[in-house]
């Protein structure tokens, strides 16, 4: 999924960080890539949270160590609870996080999991390139927490999933009516079994077959 | 009634107040005791009195009396002892009215007025000394079930951890050629969790007031966790941590499957948050206990209209022995508790499921 796809004209992306340096750094890059693109940025979590109830945003990118307010001490706590209330409220929201303590996130991994949206996350002692790579494939729908696996959980629907498609041959239109659900969410279970299986859209791989052989290997289906 | 009292006394404090004994305390100083005869009342003229009594062994303070309050009288006007003990808070100046004084008040006074006067205060007496001893056997109820909670926690604790590894010692010792380097590593393991209970538990009875911890639970293989987590993120987290364990069966798993909805609304008392916790905790271990040959396990909380579901399913060798044990007989009484229901049996297709369901109303 290359960044073509994207109409970087309408992308309204806000970032979240409480270093004025880091914010200006990331903004640069990010306007660099989508020079069409409207960035804001927040200095806090209380104001980030104001501008996302505001504006119909694309995408937030968020360090996970922040204050409440302006002035007030930075907290890895403080981040993650931003980070749930944005999931519970906007659950199709995409999002970036953007942290020196992307280990953190591993408490709400099963958020994640139960995210509409896209979530990607990157070191901020990556390159920017990987920056960029991630905040592209967020922007996608796409599920990146292969920092954090330790094993390998599932949730039953994405066994639902891979059944319907690789036993019964069924395509994504087809699940979504097996299962009562829409097309935008059997893709995001696609997008969270991929992710689960370490499946990521780096090469010219066919990735629902890549995602049927991977699937077998782990016992996902029989 | 009451107005009839009071009238009473502003009778007595229009008393000439200046033609009175007065008398100072230090601070800290002890007027009278609770159960002392009482031969005068007092009117706090400079600083504070705090007037307290002991309840089941425990200093607890009734009042703080400021300048121109009256206290004592009680005991003077119908002979019975102190009813609390009066204390100076600060240095204090007080006003001494004597037995007789009252007395030749009373006695000038109305009869009626006086008769209803000796009713009320008896009245008064006996509904003190009745709230008294229910306060009393309350404390000492509740002491007990803290009591009776914290040595069914240990059990519950030692039964998920040091028990589980013993039974698999078991197990291992039994087999023929069984490794030694394996039998060494878990006797480690079992040397090492009866420590950790040990420590938790002297830790949890040093701390103040209460046997348990309240906030904590202490899962089998060493992890403590905050009991103010919502409990859907505890399941999620007792989920993986468990399925870490050294279990036989835990081997040969190859799927995991877990969704846990929230159930905030339905258990809030951090009590029933544990033992749903350590519910979970040995319903897995029952399958790396016992589901041989599993290949698959599922754990689901759902969220149903009228409850919540919580089921552990395996793909196993289903139930072999039919006699509850002690897991299950918990289970059963959490189930009692909850006012839910629960089956643990083999399935049709293969392996065994373990299920407890509660309806909302309860909580």
């Amino acid at each position: 999924m290359a960044q073509n796809e994207i109409n970087s004209e309408k992308l309204n992306i806000l970032v979240i960080d409480d270093h004025p340096l880091i914010l200006r750094g990331t903004i640069d890059l990010i306007q660099n890539q989508y020079p069409e693109a409207n960035l804001m940025s927040a200095q806090s979590a209380q104001e980030g949270l104001n501008q996302v109830s505001q504006t119909n945003l694309d995408a937030i990118i968020v360090d996970l160590s922040i204050c409440e307010k302006v002035g007030m001490s930075a907290e890895v706590e403080i981040g993650i609870f931003l980070l749930k209330q944005i999931m519970s409220e906007y659950p199709a929201l995409n999002i970036m996080v953007q942290s020196s303590s992307i280990n953190a996130l591993v408490r709400v991994k099963h958020d994640i999991d139960n995210h509409e949206g896209g979530f990607t996350m990157v070191d901020k002692s990556m390159s920017s390139a990987e920056m960029l790579k991630m905040l592209d494939w967020c922007l996608n729908g796409i599920t990146y927490t292969k920092k954090l696996k330790k094993n390998l959980e599932v949730k039953p629907e994405w066994l639902d999933v891979l059944h319907f498609a690789f036993k019964e041959g069924l395509q994504d239109k087809a699940i979504a009516a097996k299962m009562y659900k829409s097309q935008r969410m059997i893709r995001n279970y696609w997008s969270k079994i991929q992710d689960a299986l370490e499946i990521y859209p780096e090469d010219n791989q066919n990735i629902r077959a890549l995602t049927l052989i991977r699937a077998r290997e782990e016992g996902l289906i029989d | 009634m009451i107005n009839l009292i009071a009238t009473f006394f502003e009778q007595i404090q229009v008393m000439n107040i200046e033609s009175l004994t007065k008398r100072t305390l230090k601070a800290g100083e002890c007027l009278f005791s609770e159960g002392d005869k009482g031969d005068f009342a007092y009117i706090v003229e400079e600083g504070e009195m705090e007037i307290a009594t002991i309840v089941d062994g425990k200093h607890q303070v009734l009042n703080v009396l400021q300048s121109q309050s009256m206290f004592g009288e009680l005991a003077l006007i119908d002979d019975h002892v102190r009813s609390a003990s009066a204390y100076a808070k600060t240095d204090v100046l007080l006003t001494v009215i004597k037995k007789e004084q009252i007395q030749t008040q009373i006695e000038q006074g109305d009869i009626i007025l006086r008769h209803l006067l000796m009713k009320v205060l008896d009245y008064f007496r006996s509904e003190t000394e009745r709230l008294r001893l229910y306060q009393y056997s309350q404390n000492l109820k509740r002491e007990i079930n803290i009591r009776q909670e914290a040595l069914q926690q240990a059990f519950t604790e030692i039964h998920n951890g040091p028990l589980q590894t013993l039974a698999l010692l078991l197990r291992q010792i039994q087999e023929p050629n069984h490794p030694s380097q394996s039998l060494f590593s878990s006797l480690k393991a079992l040397d090492q969790e009866i420590r950790e209970i040990g420590d938790y538990l002297t830790h949890s009875s040093q701390s103040q007031n209460t046997v348990l911890h309240q906030h904590q639970i202490h899962l089998g293989q060493g992890t403590i966790l905050e009991l103010d987590r919502p409990l859907h993120e505890l399941f999620y987290e007792i989920f993986t941590l468990t399925l870490e364990r050294n279990f036989p069966y835990f081997q040969t798993l190859r799927v995991k499957v877990r969704n846990f909805d929230s159930l905030e609304d339905l258990v809030l008392e951090f009590n029933l948050k544990r033992k749903l916790c350590f519910y979970l905790e040995e319903a897995i271990c029952n399958v790396g206990k016992h589901a041989k040959g599993a290949t698959r396990i599922m754990a689901i909380g759902k969220r149903e209209d009228n409850g919540y579901r919580l089921t552990v399913k395996d793909n196993g060798c289903g139930l072999v022995s039919t006699i509850a044990n002690r897991g299950t007989r918990y289970s059963q009484k959490l189930t009692n508790e909850l006012k839910g229901s629960f089956r643990r049996e083999s399935l049709s297709e293969k392996g065994t499921i373990c299920e407890l369901f509660w309806s909302k109303s309860i909580s």
